[in-house]
């Protein structure tokens, strides 16, 4: 039943080809990280293996508990005056648990937690096509959010509400309200921004970093290099990496020396894709993308294939988590988004963030093997909706 | 199971949105045959479901997917698993193409999707309205009452067209960032991997004797780069005070080229600026090193060398002519820098090396050259004359040794020169040589017999004389009855118009033009002319006196000097050159001579030219050190515009030889409008700048003096003058 053939199968295919060209360009970026890399693989893989065995059902009863579990370790690092032998803060961010055999990173987990909860909640339901239903779930989402923004880590923050709001698309809920919504958060961009160059620093919302990011980032687009000094360094030396690729790149012994001449901050971890355009050329940049696509895709086939509603929406809940944190990262080494620190899903180093999307995988490889139940209810049609709604 | 499949809704007919529009279905007529599935609904053996992604506007479009949702045998068929991704795939490109073609034709009736799958509902509630977006995710015309989750294919497709998109997007911006970087980005990835021209470096101009006349060296500049100014107010100031540069001038030059990342402050920097520059470390100021051709000898032969422009093009004097020899091939090389701009390696393959430029070896002799001018502006000076010119010519091979003009260049300024001061006036510029043109009308008439050398004429003495043609002729000074050799000594107009009457137009003409004169010297260098000599049927009646005096034929200083060699070298009219003649390529080793007289007419001639510096009109060229042979020459100066002469103009002149019994050098000095009340015969103003030069140089190059004679022993000791 497990090894079934079906879409799920492209998925880990493409996760296993993405996890290969992560390692060499690792070992193209820094030689020494490739082998810890390389040891998290088996890990990642045994671990994707022991999700696949976990009923689904017991999965969704037990994604509540999960989801509070993360919440009670997110709130480990925001409360202030925890020991640092638990919580090392790393660049000024409080994101990682010591577990002593590896740093562990609860925000990580709770994404999952959170799409597997929220597909749970949203399986059988029908009031998220009212209004009011449909805010519930992402008034929830507000808070691990906000515990994650505290830490902080922007990035992983944005990772919830395109997943929350495709499932939610999935799901049924009504265009109006998801359209206004996503036109509530073009706003708050908007907002935010404008609250950059307008207020004074007392009054921001964001960070003072993340502040110099964004305007950094505006500027270079403008043609103003004057942050490429400090702020927009980073952005900057991955944005000449990419730019020098060619289309062939230039090979690992040439690609290693120019990177390493170029001094990219973290080429080897959230800076990977640079590395690769520049290893590989703009034809490694079209097999990634495209490997990205096949696996997004296959996801979604995926779910077009499953019939539990839970698997559906968890599965389509996982496709846009795993899609905007690769669009985000790929984004941002391009000048096209502000430096957040997301990693490249299973390309960049890290075994956290390898481990956790390799659960990924293993979860929806499960769904995906699931026989679909003989009878089974018909979810998210809903024809009286208008009942409902009146 | 067939029949089912008859009243199937997927099999029906496509309702036409637009032809359904104004007829809005009645909502009992559609759900009529579909009350007839339900009871197939939840039944396992269902026919495999038929999911369509047929759209609204775009049937052709259609993409049949067999679903295996309630089929488990068809659940490990591969073929189906590979299906339905190529579907989805296909789904995505055929969803957005429908999109943009359904997008302004069906939302005009929104409550005209029909609701035709109410019977599939649990609660079995009225039809639903469909939204303002119902088009989009309703997907009503292909809802099957066994498929459960049409609003997740709607959604899929949603999703999968954001991330389609969303990844091209990404695949896009590296093509961006690959071919239109942006420019401060750009430039660093041009430094990164760049190809750097290498120059090849100028050919070195040398004298005859390898003294360098043009070099290249390499110089430094100095640039501004305004985008890494940190402050702006304060960098003109900075570099003012410290490096002694203008800050107007800093300020002028940055001004509205902010957003340039080069602004040149200065071309050609000392030394000690480069250190302080360094030392001071401002941002936003750079040193750049490229090759500049310098001029070690400053004016020297500025005109005949010339100059190049910013990109080593030579556009004047020998830098032109010898433009192809002196300019190297730009090599290349393209290399790997890092953040820091240095070079990391140099591409395989990518190195082609520059050529420099082969160096010529001019027949000039710069201790000559320098004499020449030395005494040519003295003699300017002291005449208060308009221009001169000189030229120094070895009468057996041809080779220039000297070629000077007045008033002189500044061949490293040459940007403030005048065009005028440009030119190598001794080939670019004709002047009536006047009497200085007697000899060449004299010799081949002594040559072809008709005058001998002591044949008596009547060059009256009133000093004038009216021809048959009715000219009128005068002489400086009376001379009474002169021998033919006497004519030329005294310079007897009458005399040589006698002379020139006797010859008749046709030998005359073809005297004139066997000197070479009204052609090209055929040096080669820019702008030669070729002088006036005007054609036999242009000639008037008093052209054949007028041209024995130098009148009506215009000559370059070069000319005259060319055919004056041949009374030097025994007859031969030589070719001149400029570049040393074992320097020259093959064919130029040698000089072309054309025999013009006799040996013996040459040196007879020669003799006579010797008598008219000792006892004729070239008096002050009598050297005590040297015997020098010449011919004076004033003529008046005539006006370009009206017909006729400017009064009070002349051009004095004087071309000589020395010595005579082997003669090394020839010398034609031509000095322009000197200033009349301080003299304006050729035997007073060019005569004695002419013997200095020669006693000068035969000195320099070591000739013996002429054993002395008696009565010059006094002034044999008087080298001064």
């Amino acid at each position: 039943m497990i090894f079934s053939l079906h879409p799920g199968w492209f998925a880990l295919a493409a996760a296993l080809v993405l996890t290969v060209i992560g390692i060499m360009a690792i070992g193209t970026a820094s030689a020494e990280y490739a082998e810890v890399q390389l040891r998290w693989v088996p890990v990642s893989l045994i671990v994707m293996f022991m999700v696949m065995l976990v009923p689904v059902k017991q999965i969704g009863r037990s994604s509540s508990i999960l989801l509070g579990l993360c919440l009670v370790l997110l709130l480990i690092l925001v409360i202030p005056g925890m020991p640092t032998w638990l919580v090392p803060p790393r660049n000024g961010a409080r994101c990682w648990i010591n577990l002593h055999v590896m740093n562990f990173q609860p925000s990580e987990l709770t994404k999952i937690a959170f799409v597997l909860a929220i597909a749970w909640y949203l399986r059988y339901r029908d009031n998220y096509r009212t209004l009011l239903g449909m805010l519930l779930p992402f008034i929830f989402m507000l808070l691990p959010v906000a515990m994650i923004l505290k830490q902080p880590d922007l990035g992983m923050s944005l990772l919830f509400a395109p997943a929350l709001f495709a499932m939610l698309v999935a799901a049924g809920a009504r265009m109006s309200h998801l359209s206004a919504l996503a036109g509530l958060a073009v706003m708050a961009v908007v907002l935010n921004i404008a609250i950059i160059y307008t207020l004074p620093n007392s009054m921001q919302v964001l960070k003072p970093h993340q502040i110099n990011r964004i305007k950094s980032m505006i500027s270079q687009a403008q043609g103003d290099n004057r942050y490429i000094k400090d702020i927009g360094y980073q952005q900057d030396k991955a944005m000449t990496l990419i730019g020098a690729g060619r289309l062939e790149g230039y090979g690992t012994g040439q690609s290693r020396t120019i990177i390493a001449f170029n001094r990219l901050p973290e080429s080897h971890n959230d800076m990977i894709f640079p590395v690769i355009i520049n290893r590989w050329g703009f034809i490694g940049g079209v097999a990634v993308i495209g490997i990205y696509l096949v696996f997004a895709l296959s996801f979604l086939a995926v779910a077009l294939r499953s019939k539990d509603p839970f698997s559906k929406l968890a599965t389509v809940g996982f496709a846009a988590l795993m899609f905007t944190q690769a669009v985000i990262n790929i984004g941002m080494t391009m000048g096209l988004l502000p430096i957040t620190g997301l990693t490249l899903p299973f390309v960049s180093y890290g075994g956290s963030s390898l481990l956790t999307s390799y659960v990924v995988v293993g979860l929806v490889m499960n769904f995906a093997s699931q026989r679909p139940a003989i009878v089974a209810r018909p979810a998210f049609e809903f024809d009286n909706a208008d009942a409902i709604f009146q | 199971m067939s029949d089912s499949q008859q009243d199937h809704p997927l099999f029906a007919q496509q309702p036409d949105p637009v032809a359904a529009s104004p007829l809005p279905p009645a909502p009992e007529s559609a759900p009529a045959p579909l009350m007839e599935t339900p009871a197939e609904c939840g039944d396992s053996d269902a026919p495999p479901a038929t999911i369509d992604f047929t759209t609204h506007a775009a049937p052709q479009t259609t993409i049949r997917v067999m679903t295996s949702d309630n089929s488990p045998a068809s659940t490990d068929a591969p073929a189906t698993v590979e299906a339905q991704i190529a579907a989805i795939v296909g789904a995505v490109i055929a969803s957005a193409a429908a999109y943009s073609v359904e997008a302004p034709a069906t939302p005009a009736s929104p409550t005209a999707t029909a609701e035709t799958d109410a019977a599939e509902s649990i609660l079995d509630a009225p039809p639903r309205r469909g939204g303002r977006l119902a088009w989009l995710f309703d997907g009503d015309d292909y809802r099957s009452p066994t498929d459960g989750a049409p609003r997740v294919l709607v959604a899929g497709r949603i999703v999968m067209g954001i991330i389609t998109v969303g990844l091209l997007a990404l695949l896009g911006r590296v093509v961006e960032l690959q071919t239109r970087p942006p420019k401060p980005i750009a430039a660093l990835v041009d430094s990164q991997t760049s190809k750097i021209e290498l120059l090849g470096r100028h050919g070195t101009i040398r004298d005859r004797f390898g003294r360098p006349l043009a070099i290249a060296r390499p110089g430094k500049r100095l640039f501004i780069d305004p985008m890494e100014i940190d402050n702006l107010n304060t960098f003109p100031n900075a570099v003012s005070e410290k490096l002694g540069y203008d800050s107007m001038l800093v300020s002028k030059r940055m001004a509205g080229r902010m957003d340039s990342q080069y602004v040149v402050l200065d071309r050609r920097m000392s030394d000690d600026r480069v250190d302080k520059t360094r030392d001071l470390k401002l941002d936003g100021l750079g040193v750049e090193t490229y090759l500049v051709r310098d001029y070690p000898q400053g004016n020297l032969a500025a005109q005949l060398i010339g100059f190049v422009n910013r990109d080593g093009k030579g556009l004047e004097g020998v830098e032109r002519m010898f433009d192809k020899d002196l300019r190297g091939r730009p090599g290349s090389i393209g290399f790997l820098r890092d953040a820091q701009r240095r070079p990391l390696w140099i591409e395989s393959n990518s190195y082609r090396a520059p050529e420099d430029g082969s160096s010529v070896r001019l027949s000039i002799d710069l201790i000559v050259q320098s004499i020449a001018e030395t005494e040519l502006a003295k003699t300017c000076k002291e005449f208060e004359a308009q221009s001169g010119e000189v030229v120094v010519m070895d009468p057996a091979t041809g080779e220039i040794l000297a070629m000077a003009s007045y008033p002189v260049m500044d061949a490293n300024n040459y940007g403030n020169t005048s065009p005028e001061l440009r030119r190598i006036r001794a080939i670019t510029d004709t002047y009536e040589p006047g009497s200085t043109f007697k000899p060449f009308i004299w010799a081949p008439a002594l040559e072809q017999g008709i005058i001998r050398p002591n044949e008596m004429f009547d060059c009256t003495t009133s000093g004038t004389y009216q021809f048959a043609s009715g000219r009128r002729l005068r002489d400086a000074h009376a001379c009474g009855l002169l021998t033919a050799d006497g004519v030329l000594i005294k310079s007897s107009n009458i005399g040589m118009g006698k002379i020139g009457e006797r010859m008749g137009k046709e030998k005359l003409y073809s005297a004139i033009k066997s000197f070479g004169f009204g052609d090209s010297t055929r040096t080669g260098l820019p702008g030669e002319v070729r002088g006036r000599v005007w054609p036999l049927k242009m000639w008037s009646g008093y052209s054949s006196t007028s041209v024995t005096m130098g009148q009506e034929v215009t000559v370059t200083p070069l000319q005259i000097a060319r055919a004056f060699c041949t009374f030097a070298n025994g007859g031969l009219l030589v070719s001149p050159t400029i570049r040393a003649r074992d320097d020259s390529p093959l064919g130029q080793r040698t000089p072309v001579y054309q025999r013009v007289l006799q040996t013996a007419t040459a040196e007879h001639a020669r003799e006579v030219l010797r008598r008219v510096v000792t006892e004729g009109t070239g008096k002050h060229a009598d050297s005590p050190l040297y015997t020098i042979f010449g011919k004076t020459g004033t003529a008046q100066v005539a006006d370009k515009k009206a017909h006729g002469y400017i009064p009070d103009a002349y051009t004095s002149s004087f071309i000589c030889g020395a010595p005579m019994e082997q003669p090394r050098l020839v010398i034609a000095c031509v000095i322009h409008r000197p200033n009349r009340r301080k003299g304006y015969f050729g035997g007073i103003v060019a005569a004695p700048a002419a013997r200095r030069i020669i006693e000068q140089s035969l000195i320099y190059m070591g000739v013996q003096p002429d054993p002395v004679q008696p009565k010059d022993a006094k002034v044999a000791m008087r080298f001064d003058d």
